[in-house]
């Protein structure tokens, strides 16, 4: 019975066991079942996740990284460095600097009077203009105050910034062009404006070569705007332009002709250099003028380049022209006499004067004392057609072609249409219009034997890296008279300068001059006929005179008082080559002791 | 048999902890490497200012020279400053060398 009661205790207990056993298991069960149900809750919300960052990472990234970028990346761009204008010996005649540029932001600003009262002082702008100017902006992001600054000026607002509250004004640096030599050929340079482009002279012909090229670079920057470093640092800079000029010669040119402008009264007046064997400018000067670096100052009489945009009537100065016409087509030798007594001639109803009576001349004479009677009578015995001719071989009536905008190609009537009195008058120069460059070029063609060159100012182009892109060299136009001619020229024109002559102011200490004088009334338009008080004088030549180094020639327009080309523009003609001559070392010829010979001791 | 269950646990929590230990530090060691590059580009972007302040400075003292070495300049100071006069042609002798550098004597032939 013992054994019985043991036996049921024990089945009890494994029956308990078993139960227990069963209800273990059924936790597990469950556990296990919240277990699926918990890991697929989170595996869904993790692949909820991965969907959407998918979603972000691959399908909307080009969206997405754009919107990021415009937040942290902005656009700079990249102002190039405007290219270089040398003279020949590479003196800086234009470069560039870089200057401030004040801004405000008129929607941070809370009293504007008192910003403007700050800023106005400084950058010389009345208070009440600047005020009014940030009102009339009031709610914009964004309106200049003040463009390129001198650097003074930018140093005081800078120190005064401070003082402002954050975002009311703020400072770009802009590159500015600059012309170093102020006034000293601001007709040859021109100028470019605010933007740096060219508008004038050679600033505006060779723009495209000096602009370089903009560049828009990503610049990354922070939460406050702040700027981090770049990958691309320049844009790339314009080509540098050497010109045939010579800042010394120019700077002799322009002081000379300033004060045959005070001295004699003039409106204007013009001097132009060359080389007459390759056609280089070395000086062009025209008065009045002005400082490029403010053009909007200076008024378009000041900007006006007549050297090469204005025509005038040459007046006697084309005397030589006919010369060599009639020398080359042996219409005249230098012996033929010219009965020049009567000091007057009738052609085609129209009666020609000389100034001074002359008795009986010979060629050669003719042109020494500037007869017109005489210059008539040569004109006459070539004719009208032949005459023509040498004109238009001169290269009158035609632009010359210099590298340069706005050249006038001057007024010449075709021979069919000349009138009866046409051949005289051309024979002293009048019923022609042409620009002193286009006389100094035909007077080259004396100088230089013969040939017409064309002229140039830009010598060479160079790139940034110093690679030559393009260079102008000497080019022959045409040949217009012999070699031989042209020496008879030459000793005809230096007598023009001696004693006896017309142009003995012109006469250089030390070394033979050619030249010839011009003095030519203005044709009124307003009443049809030359005026007798407006008078346009000049001179025009070459030294040394059987080896030229310079071609020279001077214009001065309505002289007040004395008239004459060879009392007016002789002695600045004389001034000019004085100094050049010393500026280049030419020695005087005349005087056997001024050159010495330097030989080693023994 | 429990005590090397117990080990076992203990160990794979260690390789557990190094490895969150390792990518916490992989983590904060790309962070700090980013925040160094960052502060080398703003370094970077303060020379880069300063450059454009020394490169403005010198197309200043660029222009500044051209304009000192100008003909009108050097006449001015020579002649207003120094008390200097310009040469007349007829003073200026020219010296033409025929030879080789080396002590001359100088003849009027």
């Amino acid at each position: 019975m013992r054994y019985g009661l043991l036996k049921g205790r024990k089945k009890k207990s494994e029956e308990r066991m078993l139960w227990d056993e069963d209800l273990k298991k059924s936790s597990l069960e469950n556990s296990r079942k919240r277990a699926i149900v918990i890991t697929t809750v989170i595996s869904f919300g993790f692949a909820v996740i991965l969907f959407r960052l998918v979603n972000l990472m691959i399908f909307d990234h080009a969206k997405l990284s754009g919107q990021a970028s415009q937040q942290y990346i902005r656009e700079k761009t990249l102002t190039p460095q405007r290219g270089v204008i040398w003279d020949r010996n590479l003196k800086e005649m234009a470069t560039n600097i870089e200057t401030d540029s004040l801004y405000a932001v008129p929607s941070n600003v809370r009293d504007t009077a008192r910003l403007s009262s700050q800023i106005a002082p400084i950058i010389k702008v009345s208070s009440g203009e600047i005020n009014s100017l940030l009102l009339k902006k009031k709610g914009k992001s964004f309106t200049w105050v003040a463009r390129r600054m001198d650097l003074e000026d930018s140093r005081k607002l800078s120190a005064l910034k401070s003082s402002f509250k954050d975002g009311e004004i703020g400072f770009v640096t802009e590159p500015k062009r600059y012309y170093p030599m102020k006034q000293v050929a601001s007709h040859i340079l021109g100028f470019a404006n605010i933007d740096d482009k060219g508008i004038a002279g050679l600033e505006l012909v060779y723009n495209d070569y000096l602009k370089g090229e903009v560049k828009s670079v990503p610049v990354d920057r922070d939460a406050r705007g702040k700027s981090l470093v770049s990958d691309v640092k320049e844009a790339v800079p314009g080509n540098n332009i050497i010109l045939t000029i010579d800042e010394g010669l120019q700077y002799i040119v322009e002081r000379e002709l300033t004060s045959a402008m005070q001295e004699r009264k003039a409106k204007a007046a013009v001097a132009i250099m060359m080389n007459p064997a390759t056609g280089e400018i070395l000086a062009l000067a025209n008065r009045p003028t002005y400082d490029p670096n403010y053009p909007s100052v200076a008024d378009g009489e000041e900007k006006r380049n007549r050297a090469i945009t204005d025509i005038y009537e040459p007046g006697s100065t084309m005397k030589s022209i006919l010369a060599s016409a009639a020398v080359e087509e042996k219409a005249v030798s230098l012996n033929d006499i010219f009965d020049v007594s009567k000091g007057t001639i009738t052609v085609g109803g129209k009666t020609i004067h000389d100034v001074h009576r002359h008795g009986v001349l010979n060629f050669q004479e003719v042109i020494k004392k500037s007869s017109n009677v005489g210059a008539v009578k040569v004109g006459m015995r070539l004719g009208a057609a032949k005459y023509y001719e040498y004109i238009r071989r001169f290269g009158f009536g035609d632009k010359t072609g210099i590298d340069f905008p706005g050249e006038a190609k001057g007024i010449l009537r075709n021979v069919k249409n000349w009138s009866g009195t046409s051949l005289a008058c051309l024979s002293i120069g009048q019923e022609i219009g042409m620009t002193p460059l286009q006389m100094l070029t035909a007077y080259s063609v004396i100088a230089n034997g013969g040939v017409l060159m064309k002229p140039y100012i830009v010598s060479e182009i160079i790139s940034p890296d110093g690679k030559s892109i393009k260079r102008n060299s000497p080019a022959e136009v045409r040949r217009v008279i012999s070699k031989s001619t042209a020496a008879t020229l030459r000793n005809i024109l230096k007598t023009v300068v001696e004693e006896g002559g017309t142009a003995q102011r012109a006469n250089v200490n030390g070394n033979l001059v050619a030249g010839k004088t011009g003095t030519a009334q203005i044709f009124d338009t307003k009443t049809g006929h030359y005026s007798k008080n407006r008078f346009v004088s000049s001179f025009v030549g070459f030294a040394p005179a059987d080896d030229p180094r310079v071609a020279l020639i001077v214009v001065v327009y309505e002289p007040v008082g004395e008239t004459y080309g060879g009392l007016v523009a002789a002695p600045v003609f004389k001034n000019i080559i004085e100094n050049t001559f010393a500026y280049l070392n030419v020695p005087m010829e005349k005087e056997e002791n001024r050159v010495y010979l330097v030989s080693r001791s023994p | 048999m429990t005590k090397r269950r117990t080990k076992n646990g203990k160990k794979k929590m260690l390789v557990k902890f190094g490895f969150l230990l390792y990518f916490v530090l992989c983590l904060f060691a790309i962070i700090w490497l980013k925040a160094a590059v960052v502060n080398i580009k703003y370094e970077l972007g303060e020379l880069d200012r300063m450059k454009a302040e020394l490169v403005r400075e010198r197309k200043m003292a660029v222009a500044q020279r051209a304009n000192f070495y100008s003909t009108e300049k050097i006449e001015k100071v020579a002649l207003d400053r120094l008390g200097m006069t310009l040469p007349m042609r007829e003073n200026v002798y020219y010296v033409k060398r025929t030879m080789a550098a080396g002590p001359y004597k100088a003849s009027l032939k």
